[in-house]
């Protein structure tokens, strides 16, 4: 194989730092002189960062752990396209589709939400919001995901270049600043609007966009809302956290799945239910997850049912079933 | 890039990011103007509560804390974090301990470990008296 130090490629991730401290500075700048939308507020802003450096040093052993599987597996390749244009722009898109699927795995399978959660964590939507970061990816398991990618013949060093073009994109959709962009550019790339859904509470909003750089993938599957003026963004979790206490924005809901398991009475079902299922499942009813929201909302607003985000109401399907002809 | 220099970078940016926040922050984060507003925040997170079923309202001093007495279904608690509010619906499972606290305070710890524990001052030994036997019964305590 190529050695990794006959690949030369910048550090995406690196490089990408005066960009995170300069974008900051002018959102900043541009919202305190009333020149764009979009709101601040200092303890949660600094929560935000010291998350985002608490990612960095926690990430060096996630770096070594994924750099390890993904050289294991190249050393299996299937195909060799080395390093070239072609090879970084399929790497590119690939990888993007990569996220697209664990990042809707992050949010429907509880054990990735707790790595998460905390991402979604602020009720403010700034470019410090995407700095809040997990420090606890490492127990995802998620570094299988990168597996293909690297079987498939993609250099690992190529991989994570690639990643840090994808994470320096995304940063820049964290933004109220910006509104929507023009047609073609919404319809094929994540942008900010479209990104402000995805960070929403809205229930319409729920599980939406979950698109890294391409939208394409969520039009694809399903899983596309447009943002709406009648309804605007509300930023944050369905159950807010009320605190800005690193050690708990961080592990929250990770203490939640270990109180949840340790409950007594519980089946071994009920009890990996609540490590696996999506967030808000509870043996009892007691919560409510995605899905369930989503029904609240229509039997509440019951003119909103079936539009974008929006299930139908119950009892419409079983009324058209009614009057299908039997066979 | 040299990690010195990277360092300086993190460092620099947050003491700097850090230093035009405190500039620019509105001072003592979020209030509730009024009783109607923490019903409004409420019912915005419990569409499924009825607001014919909403009783008395009672707020804490600083008016940063707000309590939600539901005719039938535990109590709304409304609390200032930072420039927002975190909403919850009290029930059973949700509180650890209610304590008085001298003449119009009252002490609760949480289940939740996102919510800290609170030291609420009231306007008067009637409102914190209310919400402590409102608190006691929803939880069972």
């Amino acid at each position: 194989m190529d050695s990794l130090a006959n690949i030369q490629l910048p550090n995406t991730g690196q490089l990408a730092i005066p960009l995170y401290v300069v974008g900051i500075l002018i959102e900043l700048g541009l919202i305190w002189l009333g020149k764009a939308k979009g709101q601040y507020e200092h303890k949660d802003a600094m929560t935000s960062l010291l998350m985002g450096v608490g990612n960095v040093a926690t990430g060096i052993i996630y770096a070594v752990v994924l750099i390890a599987m993904m050289t294991w597996a190249y050393n299996y390749r299937i195909f060799d396209p080395g390093v070239n244009w072609w090879s970084i722009l399929l790497c590119f898109v690939l990888d993007d589709f990569r996220r697209y699927v664990y990042h809707a795995g992050l949010h429907r399978i509880r054990w990735w939400w707790a790595d998460h959660v905390n991402h979604h964590s602020s009720q403010h939507y700034n470019l410090t919001t995407a700095l809040r970061q997990p420090w606890t990816t490492i127990f995802t398991g998620s570094f299988l995901l990168y597996l293909p990618l690297a079987w498939l013949g993609f250099h690992p060093l190529l991989i994570l270049f690639v990643g840090g073009i994808n994470l320096a994109y995304q940063f820049l959709l964290h933004t109220e600043t910006v509104g929507k962009l023009w047609k073609p550019i919404e319809y094929v790339m994540n942008t900010p609007s479209h990104h402000r859904v995805h960070h929403s509470s809205n229930p319409r909003y729920l599980d939406a966009n979950y698109g890294c750089v391409f939208i394409i993938w969520d039009r694809i599957f399903g899983t596309f809302v447009e943002e709406r003026e009648e309804d605007m963004p509300k930023y944050g979790l369905v159950q807010n956290i009320g605190t800005f206490n690193l050690f708990y924005v961080a592990f929250h809901e990770w203490i939640s799945i270990f109180k949840d398991v340790i409950r007594p009475g519980l089946t071994m079902r009920e009890r990996l239910m609540y490590m696996f299922a999506p967030p808000g499942w509870s043996h009892d009813g007691s919560r409510k997850t995605s899905e369930e929201l989503k029904a609240q909302y229509v039997r509440l607003h019951p003119d909103q049912a079936g539009m974008e985000g929006l299930p139908e109401l119950p009892g419409k399907n079983a009324a058209r079933g009614m009057v299908q002809p039997a066979e | 890039m040299n990690p010195l220099v990277l360092g300086g970078l993190i460092v620099g940016g947050l003491i700097l990011i850090d230093v035009l926040l405190r500039l620019a922050s509105k001072r003592g984060g979020g209030r509730l103007e009024n009783d109607k507003e923490a019903i409004d925040r409420f019912i915005q997170e419990f569409p499924e509560i009825d607001s014919s079923d909403i009783g008395r309202v009672v707020t804490t001093q600083d008016r940063r804390h707000a309590f939600i007495v539901n005719r039938s279904d535990g109590v709304g608690f409304v609390r200032a974090l930072g420039d927002r509010f975190v909403v919850r619906l009290l029930g059973s499972k949700d509180l650890a301990s209610v304590d008085d606290d001298g003449e119009t305070g009252l002490k609760l710890r949480f289940h939740d470990v996102t919510l800290r524990p609170a030291r609420l001052l009231f306007s008067s030994a009637d409102d914190r008296d209310f919400v402590a036997a409102s608190l006691r019964q929803s939880a069972g305590i």
